[in-house]
C-alpha cells in the first residue's frame, strides 16, 4: 500500500506538468483536443492525490507502523476517530492535504466553467498546476508521507500529542486550509486574466463566489482555532497574536479588502490595480503563512519542526512574485480606470480607505510577525520579543476604524452623496452610537468596577454600526411596502432575495459588531489563582469556588487528576452547579501533560476554571480562576458570519438543465463502477 | 413477466443496478472485514472508488488526444458582444439599485435623475447595438436557408450588410456632458407588461420576462404602460 500511495504521487507529478503545458499549448495552438485533454487533466490530478489521500488515510486505520509517518502520528490504542483525522497531525501528511484541497478546488473550477470563459480558463488551467506541481514536487522529492522504515516496522507507533487529540483538531485545519487554499483559485483567475489579456469584468465575475467560500472559511477556520486555544491551552484566552495565528490573520486582512473592493471594479470599472494586487498580495501572504508555519523561523506552540522546506517555499515564493508582479507590469497600460472617484462622500471612497486600512494592517501584522527573526539574523543570533502587547497597541486602533467603515459603508450611495443625505443617513445611527456610548460608560464602570475607554468606545460603535445596518434593512423594507403593496414580513424577505449579496453583507457586518462586542469584553476580565484544600473555597467575580475532593482516575491510555468544584453565587449563596477543571497525563506520547479546562458559560461572561497544580496526599489543588465578560459573542458573531454567508452565496434561480447523460448510461456505469471499485478494493486488501 | 429481448422499464433497471451495486460492496465488505475492521474496509473501499474515478478520467484525458470529434473549427468568440451583455446586466441591476438608494433618501432626486439618465443611456444604447448584431446574423440564417431551399425570405437580404451600429464610448461623467451626449434618453412608447407564472411579466413587444415590479422592460429597456 505504501507503493501505492508514493506511484500515485508520481504519476500525480507527471499528470501535473502535462495538464499544465497541455492547457496552455492547446490554447495557443488552437487545438481543441489538448485544451479538452487538460480538462480530464485536472479531473485525472484531483483523481490521484484523492486517491494517494485515501491511501494514507486506510494505512492509519489499518495501522500500518511501517510507514514512518503512521508510526510517528498514530498508536493502537488511539480512537479510532483520531487515526482517520491524523493524516493532518504532522508536516508531510498536512502537505498532501493541502495539495488534495488545492485539486478538489480546482477540479471544481474547472467544472463550472467547462462552457464558459473558454479564452481564460487554459491560462488559469496552467497557474492551478503551477501551483499544485510546486506542492507535488515536495511530497515526491522532500516530505514523502509514504516513505517506510528500514528494517522490522514497530509493533506500535508513538502517538498522536495530546493536545491534538480533540474534535478542534479534526474542523480547524480543513477549514484554515479551504480558506486558505480557496484563495488560490481567484489568484488564478486573476493571474489567467493578466496572462490572456482579458482584464474586464469577466474574471471578477468568473470567481466571485470563490472568494466568498475562501474569506468564510478562512474565518471560520481563524474563530475554530481561537475556540481550540481557548478550550485546550489553558491560559484562559482565545488569541495571543502567536506567529502562526498571525499567519493565517494575514491573507484574511487583504482577502477582505478585496472582497470588498471587486464590487467597485463591478459598478464603477475603477480599481482594476487595486483588485489584482490586493489577490495577488492575499496568494502571497497564504504562501508565507504556510512557510512560516513549517519552515521553523517563527516560533510557535502550533509551529511545525523546524525543517529545510522552508527555502522551498522561499524559492517557489519568489517566482511566484516575479511572474505576478511582472504580468501586472506588462499589462499596466490595459488596467487604466474607465471612470473615475467622484467624491469623497461616496462608497467607492469608503472602500478606498477601507483598502488602504486594511492592507496597511496586514503589513504590520506581517512586519510584526517576521521582525524577531529577522532582527535574530541581522544581530548575530540576538533574540527579541513582540508581544500581545506591541500588536494590540496598533490594531486596537485599526480594528476600531475598520469597525466604524463597517458603519459607514452601508449609509453612502455609489458615485455621490451629498451633504444633506449624508446628514440624514447618518442622523440617527450616531445619535444612538453617541448616547450608548454614554450609557454604557456609567454602566460598565459599574458592573465591573473599573471604565475602559477603548471598550466602551467600541460599544458604541457596535450600536452605531448596529443602527446603520438596521436602519438599511427597514428603510429597504419601508420603501418595498409602499411600491409592491406588501406587508413587512413579505418586503423583508423579498428584499433579501432579490439583493441577497447586500443583505448577507449586512447580516455578516452584524456578526463582525457581536465579535467586537466580544472582544470588548476582554477589558473586563478578571483572574486570579488559589490554593485551596478540600472544603475551602475562594471568590472571584460574583462567584465563590470551592474544591470538594481531588479525583485520580486511569482509562488505560492516560492518567486523569480532576478537582471537583462546586460553584456558588457569592453575595446569595445559590448553588450554580460544579466544575471539573483537570490534569491528563498520557502514556504516549512521553507522558505528555494536558491541562483541561472547565467553563461555566453564560451569554454575558464565562466563569473559566484551570488546574494549575495539585497535591495527593495534602488533598489541595492550585485553581486559576478566570472570569470573561461577553467573551460567547466572539462564537455568536461567528455563527452570524455563516448566517450571512449563505444568504449571500445562494443560488439564484435558474432553469431547469438538460441532463448530460440518458438514466440507463448512468445506470450502467453506475453497474460497471460498482464491478470496478470491488474489483480493486479486493486486491488493495491482500495483494 | 418480462422474457429476453423485451425492454424493462427504466424503475426496474435502476432497482436492479442498485441491488447489483449494494451486494457487491456487501460481498467485498464482508470479504475484506474478516481480515480488517469495519473502519479499514471502507477506506478500501474508498480507495477502489478514487481509483477507479481516476482511471476514467485518465483514459478521458489520452482519449481526447485522439478524437477526431474535437477537430471542429474553433467558433470565434464574439468578445465584443459578450462584453456588452455583461455591461448592460450590470448597468440595469445598478439602475434598480440606485431606484432603492433614491426610495431610502441615500441619493438626493438631482443626482438620481442625472444618474438614472447616464446609466439608462448607456443601457439603450447598448440594447440597440445588441439588436443590430441580432438581426445581421439573424438576415445571413435566413439568407442560408433560402440559399439551400430555393425559397424567398421575407426579409431583405441586403440588409445583412449594412454595419452595425458601432458601441458608443463610456458614458461621460460631467453633468453637463451628459447632458449634451444624451438629451432625450427615454425611448417613446410604453409597452405592457403582463403578469405571468412565477410572480413575473412578460413583454407584451420583445417578450423578455421581468420583476414584477419593474418600471422598465429589461429587455427592450421601454418604459412600463402606467396601469
Amino acid at each position: 500500500m505504501p507503493q501505492l500511495g508514493y506511484t500515485l504521487l508520481l504519476l500525480a507529478f507527471v499528470a501535473t506538468i502535462y495538464t499544465g503545458a497541455a492547457a496552455v499549448v492547446g490554447h495557443r495552438t488552437q487545438s481543441l483536443r489538448l485544451v479538452t485533454s487538460a480538462r480530464y487533466g485536472v479531473y485525472g490530478v484531483f483523481g490521484l492525490l484523492t486517491s494517494a489521500s485515501l491511501v494514507l488515510v486506510t494505512l492509519f486505520l489499518v495501522g500500518d507502523y511501517s510507514v514512518k509517518y503512521v508510526a510517528h502520528y498514530s498508536d493502537r490504542s488511539m480512537p479510532l476517530f483520531y487515526k482517520a483525522t491524523a493524516m493532518w497531525g504532522g508536516q508531510d501528511g498536512s502537505l498532501l492535504f493541502w495539495v488534495w484541497v488545492m485539486s478538489i478546488w480546482a477540479a471544481i473550477a474547472v467544472y463550472q466553467n467547462r462552457d464558459k470563459n473558454r479564452e481564460l480558463m487554459p491560462y488559469t488551467i496552467t497557474t492551478m498546476m503551477w501551483v499544485t506541481l510546486f506542492f507535488v514536487t515536495l511530497l515526491v522529492f522532500v516530505c514523502n508521507p509514504f516513505a517506510t522504515t528500514m528494517g522490522a516496522a514497530p509493533t506500535d507507533g508513538r502517538g498522536l500529542n495530546p493536545l491534538l487529540q480533540n474534535p478542534y483538531m479534526v474542523t480547524h485545519p480543513p477549514t484554515l486550509y479551504l480558506g486558505y487554499i480557496g484563495w488560490t483559485i481567484p489568484f488564478c483567475f486573476a493571474i489567467g486574466a493578466l496572462a490572456h489579456g482579458k482584464l474586464d469584468y469577466t474574471w471578477i465575475a468568473s470567481m466571485r463566489r470563490w472568494c466568498l467560500v475562501a474569506w468564510v472559511s478562512l474565518s471560520v477556520g481563524l474563530v475554530l482555532g481561537g475556540l481550540w486555544a481557548y478550550e485546550e491551552l489553558g491560559w484562559g484566552g482565545y488569541w495571543a497574536w502567536d506567529p502562526v495565528e498571525n499567519a493565517a490573520f494575514m491573507p484574511w486582512l487583504t482577502g477582505t479588502a478585496f472582497i470588498h473592493s471587486i464590487q467597485v471594479q463591478e459598478r464603477r470599472r475603477i480599481f482594476k490595480v487595486w483588485n489584482l494586487l490586493l489577490i495577488i498580495i492575499t496568494f502571497i501572504l497564504t504562501l508565507l503563512g504556510t512557510m512560516m508555519t513549517r519552515s521553523g523561523i517563527v516560533e510557535s506552540v502550533h509551529a511545525f519542526a523546524q525543517s529545510s522546506i522552508g527555502v522551498y517555499f522561499g524559492g517557489f515564493l519568489l517566482v511566484t512574485v516575479v511572474i505576478a508582479v511582472g504580468l501586472l507590469l506588462y499589462r499596466a497600460k490595459d488596467l487604466r480606470p474607465e471612470t473615475q472617484l467622484e467624491s469623497i462622500l461616496s462608497r467607492e471612497f469608503a472602500f478606498l480607505i477601507n483598502n488602504w486600512v486594511l492592507l496597511a494592517a496586514a503589513f504590520f501584522v506581517t512586519f510584526a510577525t517576521l521582525f524577531p527573526a529577522l532582527y535574530k539574523h541581522l544581530f548575530n543570533g540576538q533574540e527579541i520579543n513582540v508581544g500581545p502587547a506591541f500588536f494590540n497597541l496598533w490594531m486596537i486602533p485599526i480594528g476600531l476604524v475598520l469597525l466604524f467603515l463597517t458603519g459607514v459603508g452601508p449609509l453612502l450611495s455609489w458615485k455621490k452623496s451629498t451633504g444633506a443625505t449624508v446628514r440624514q443617513q447618518f442622523m440617527w445611527p450616531a445619535i444612538l452610537g453617541l448616547i450608548a456610548t454614554a450609557i454604557l460608560a456609567e454602566v460598565t464602570r459599574r458592573y465591573y468596577g473599573k471604565f475602559s475607554p477603548v471598550a466602551v468606545l467600541t460599544f458604541g460603535l457596535c450600536v452605531f454600526v448596529t443602527a446603520s445596518v438596521s436602519q438599511e434593512m427597514w428603510r429597504g423594507t419601508r420603501y418595498r411596502m409602499k411600491n409592491a403593496q406588501e406587508g413587512a414580513v413579505d418586503a423583508m424577505l423579498t428584499l433579501f432575495g432579490r439583493a441577497k449579496r447586500r443583505y448577507g453583507g449586512y447580516v455578516v457586518h452584524f456578526g463582525v459588531v457581536l465579535m467586537f462586542v466580544g472582544f470588548a469584553g476582554e477589558s473586563f476580565k478578571t483572574e486570579l489563582m488559589s490554593t485551596l484544600k478540600v472544603g475551602e473555597s475562594s471568590t472571584a467575580g460574583r462567584y465563590r469556588i470551592q474544591l470538594d475532593r481531588l479525583a485520580f482516575e486511569d482509562d488505560g491510555q492516560k492518567t486523569m487528576v480532576t478537582a471537583h468544584v462546586a460553584v456558588f453565587d457569592k453575595d446569595t449563596g445559590e448553588a450554580l452547579g460544579h466544575m471539573h477543571p483537570a490534569k491528563w497525563a498520557y502514556r504516549k506520547p512521553e507522558e505528555q501533560v494536558t491541562t483541561e479546562v472547565d467553563k461555566r458559560m453564560t451569554l454575558a461572561e464565562d466563569l473559566y476554571l484551570v488546574l494549575g497544580g495539585y497535591d495527593g496526599r495534602a488533598q489541595s489543588a492550585v485553581l486559576q480562576i478566570k472570569v470573561n465578560p461577553l467573551v460567547n459573542f466572539v462564537w455568536l458573531g461567528t455563527a452570524f458570519l455563516m448566517l450571512g454567508f449563505a444568504i449571500a452565496v445562494w443560488p439564484e434561480r435558474q432553469k431547469a438543465s438538460v441532463p448530460l447523460w440518458s438514466r440507463q448510461a448512468a445506470l450502467a456505469a453506475t453497474g460497471w463502477a460498482t464491478m470496478l471499485v470491488g474489483v480493486l478494493a479486493l486486491a488493495l486488501a491482500f495483494v | 413477466m418480462a422474457t429476453v429481448g423485451e425492454r424493462t422499464s427504466p424503475r426496474a433497471d435502476r432497482a436492479l443496478v442498485i441491488i447489483e451495486a449494494a451486494v457487491a460492496v456487501a460481498v467485498v465488505s464482508a470479504v475484506i472485514g474478516t481480515s480488517y475492521g469495519p473502519a479499514a474496509t471502507v477506506g478500501f473501499l474508498l480507495v477502489g472508488t478514487a481509483l477507479a474515478a481516476t482511471v476514467v478520467f485518465l483514459v478521458r484525458m489520452i482519449g481526447a488526444l485522439r478524437d477526431p470529434a474535437l477537430d471542429v473549427p474553433v467558433v470565434p468568440i464574439d468578445e465584443e458582444r459578450n462584453a456588452l451583455e455583461a455591461e448592460k446586466a450590470i448597468l440595469l441591476a445598478g439602475i434598480k439599485e440606485l431606484e432603492g438608494d433614491s426610495g431610502t433618501g441615500k441619493v438626493d432626486r438631482e443626482d438620481y435623475q442625472l444618474l438614472r439618465r447616464a446609466a439608462e443611456a448607456r443601457a439603450v444604447e447598448i440594447i440597440r447595438v445588441l439588436g443590430a448584431s441580432e438581426r445581421r446574423w439573424l438576415d445571413q440564417a435566413e439568407a442560408l436557408v433560402a440559399q439551400r431551399t430555393g425559397r424567398a425570405t421575407p426579409r431583405d437580404p441586403a440588409r445583412a450588410e449594412e454595419p452595425a451600429p458601432a458601441a458608443p464610448p463610456a458614458t461621460a461623467t460631467t453633468r453637463r456632458a451628459i447632458e449634451a451626449a444624451h438629451p432625450a434618453v427615454f425611448l417613446t412608447g410604453a409597452v405592457v407588461l403582463a403578469p405571468i407564472d412565477g410572480g413575473r411579466v412578460r413583454c407584451g413587444t420583445c417578450s423578455a420576462e421581468s420583476d414584477a415590479d419593474a418600471a422598465y422592460c429589461t429587455g427592450c429597456g421601454r418604459p412600463r404602460e402606467a396601469a
